[in-house]
This record gives C-alpha cells, structure tokens and sequence, in this order.
C-alpha cells in the first residue's frame, strides 16, 4: 500500500506542470474569440449556381455566376456573368461583369472591369529602395501598436489625439471626400519615419501650395513630403506591413 | 502492482511533450485574450493551431512561402476558422507565418525578434481590426 501511494506521488510529480495551467481555451473559454473576424457560413446569397463558404452582400445584382468559391464578393453594384470567381476578393465595384476567370486576384475600387480582364492594377506601387522585410519587429510581433489613443495607430509616432505637444504639421482636404485631415510632426524611429527615411523624403507642412508628395497612413493619419527623383508629387497610400507606398 | 505503476509513471514522463504554443488576439477594442496550451500541428499544406478546450481550431494555409535566410516565409492566402464543424473564412487584411524548421536559433529580418528552433510565429492583421499573434514550438516539423 505505501508502495503504491509512492508511486501515486511519484506519478503526479511527473505531469507536467504546464498541462495543470489554463486549459479553457482562453480567459472566457469557448475557443478562439473571433466572432467580429469570422463570416457566417453562408449569407444573402442568391441565384448562383454555386456559392459555397463565402460572404456575398449588399449587392445590388449577383446573378448569372456559375461558381463563386471562398470569396469574398460585396458591395458591388453589378456582378454578373461569371464563370468562375475563385479565392479571391472582390469588392466596391461599380460593375464587375463578362469576366470568364478570375483567379487569386484583388478586385476592387473600379470603376468598371468589363470583358473578360483578369487583373486590373490601376495603382503604381513605389517600391521601397532600402527596406525589403516585414514590419512585425515592431511591437513585439505586432506591426505597431494598435492603440485607439494613439494618432495614426503609432505609425508616425506615439502622438496623442488633440495632445497639444504634438506638432501641427498642417492640414490636408481630400478632394474627393472633403474631409480634413491634420498632419503631426513625424516622431524619430518611428514606422513612417523609416518610410521617410527610406524614400529619402523630408517631411513638410501639409498645405498650400501644391506639388507636394502627400502620403496617407494608417487611421485617416497624412504626411506631406518635398519630391525627390524616387517620389514624384501626389497622393500615396502606404503598405504598412513593408513600408511600401502605392500611388492613389 | 507497484511495478506496473512505475512502468506506467515512467512510460509518461518519457512521452514526447505535443507541440504547443500561445495565441494573442486584441480585438479592434484594444480588448486581449491570451490562450496558452494550443495545440500546433504543422502539415505541408496547412498549419493547425486548436485552442486547449478544443473548441476551436485555426487553419493557416501554409501558401505563398519563401526562404528568407534560413526562416521560411508565408504569406496565407486563406486562414480558416473551425467550429462546431463548420468552418469560417477569416477575413484578413494581411497574413504573415514564419517557420523556424532549423535546429538552431535564427533572426527574423530587419527585428530583434528571434525564432527559436523548430518554431513558428504568426501574424495576422484581420479586416475588422483585429490583431491575432500565435508563436509557438513545433513538435516535428514537416510532419503531419
């Protein structure tokens, strides 16, 4: 008998310690929550011949498709006359129609993609001439700091919404959704300030006159910049997982 | 008796230890939930990482992989969801896997971060806001 409570003791010594620890799946159990991240199983799908796994809605038309596999196809105002759309998103267009495949591809804010394209890249991206890597080093893992208080997510810097010691760097008015957007001095080692940094661009104020390079960030967040012989003036959306900007 | 007690004993503590690793997710409300224990299992098409109660299992196409140094880097096309048998598509705005299928420590480009061996780091930036980071060792690499 003490033998055997011996090895009882000895046998709960050698589990491990970790398989003792949390074993709920979580702080609230139930597996993984990504219940906002997750589309259901199917959705407002109507008069496709086959649609499986996907998020179709808010569109106007979806008719005459014949596959539409893993995707995600909303807010379009006609889809129709598809053979097959497969892994692929496709989304805000205006008419997406007569296109027998389109495979692996990224659809969206156009116009008008008629008669059969394939890929349709109206955007030039301006590759980064120094940083080819991810951007997950910052944050631990994470690209930034995704922090609600801090302006533009902490990519151009730690600066705070309407903190007074961040700098004004001036504003700038989207033409097309007249929404103002204010510009903040860029912080030293910041995400941006590499961007800056890598394109060769020094920023400036945000503002009359124009010719200058506007670069927009993430969290409705702009930069203004003097052009160079790498960045012409425009508009530039960025790619913040490798410091990439895309001409928009 | 005894004697089988200690074979059993022994025979459990010389089992190799599952893959395991730890899940970050901060929701677009700046809200974290951490999960620890979740089971990894690396195929060559997919990586699998089930929550500790099972409940739920992720799915990461293993596709779109380079070597980047000694490290292998993927950018998943698809990231699935698996429920109640039933799967969701992760709607994800960029997706990033390293793995770490070397014997030895390496460095993760342009970071301080470093990948233990055998291991994996994942990262993924959903449409909603979400933030998932999964890292963890892999048993044996390769191997479904």
């Amino acid at each position: 008998m003490k033998a055997t409570a011996a090895v009882l003791v000895l046998m709960i010594a050698l589990v491990p310690t970790q398989s003792l620890a949390q074993r709920g799946g979580g702080a609230r159990g139930g597996g993984f929550n990504l219940n906002r991240d997750v589309a259901p199983a199917t959705a407002n799908v109507n008069r496709n011949a086959g649609v499986n796994g996907n998020t179709v809605n808010r569109n106007a038309n979806v008719s005459g498709n014949t596959s539409v596999n893993g995707n995600t196809v909303n807010r379009n105002a006609n889809v129709s006359g598809n053979t097959s759309v497969n892994g692929n998103t496709v989304n805000r267009n205006a008419n997406v129609s007569g296109n027998t495949s389109v495979n692996g591809n990224t659809v969206n804010r156009y116009g008008n993609v008629n008669a059969g394209n394939t890929v349709n890249v109206n955007r030039t991206v301006v590759a980064n001439p120094v940083y080819h890597g991810p951007a997950w080093g910052w944050n631990r893992g994470v690209v930034w700091a995704p922090v609600p208080t801090y302006w533009g997510g902490g990519f151009w810097g730690p600066l705070a919404i309407g903190a007074t010691s961040a700098a004004v760097y001036g504003s700038i008015v989207n033409s097309q959704t007249h929404q103002t957007y204010t510009s903040y001095q860029t912080q030293p080692s910041s995400p941006g300030a590499t961007l800056l940094s890598n394109y060769g661009l020094t920023q400036v104020q945000c503002g009359p006159p124009s010719g200058l390079v506007v670069i927009y960030g993430p969290s409705n967040s702009v930069i203004c910049a003097t052009p160079n012989d790498r960045v012409a003036a425009g508009s530039y959306g960025t790619d913040p997982s490798n410091l990439t900007i895309v001409s928009r | 008796m005894a004697v089988a007690l200690i074979v059993l004993a022994l025979a459990a503590a010389a089992a190799p230890v599952a893959a395991k690793g730890t899940v970050r997710v901060q929701q677009s409300d700046a809200s974290v939930q951490t999960y620890a224990d979740v089971a990894l299992r690396l195929t060559p098409l997919v990586l699998r990482l089930t929550s500790a109660d099972r409940v739920s299992t992720l799915v990461v196409a293993r596709t779109g992989c380079v070597a980047e140094g000694s490290l292998e880097r993927c950018s998943p096309s698809r990231v699935m969801l698996e429920r109640n048998g039933k799967e969701y598509p992760l709607r994800f705005a960029r997706a990033t896997l390293y793995l770490n299928l070397t014997p030895s420590e390496q460095p993760l480009s342009f970071s301080s971060t470093r990948l233990s061996p055998s291991s994996m780091l994942l990262a993924i930036r959903t449409k909603k806001g979400t933030y998932l980071s999964g890292s963890g060792h892999l048993d044996k690499a390769g191997t479904p």
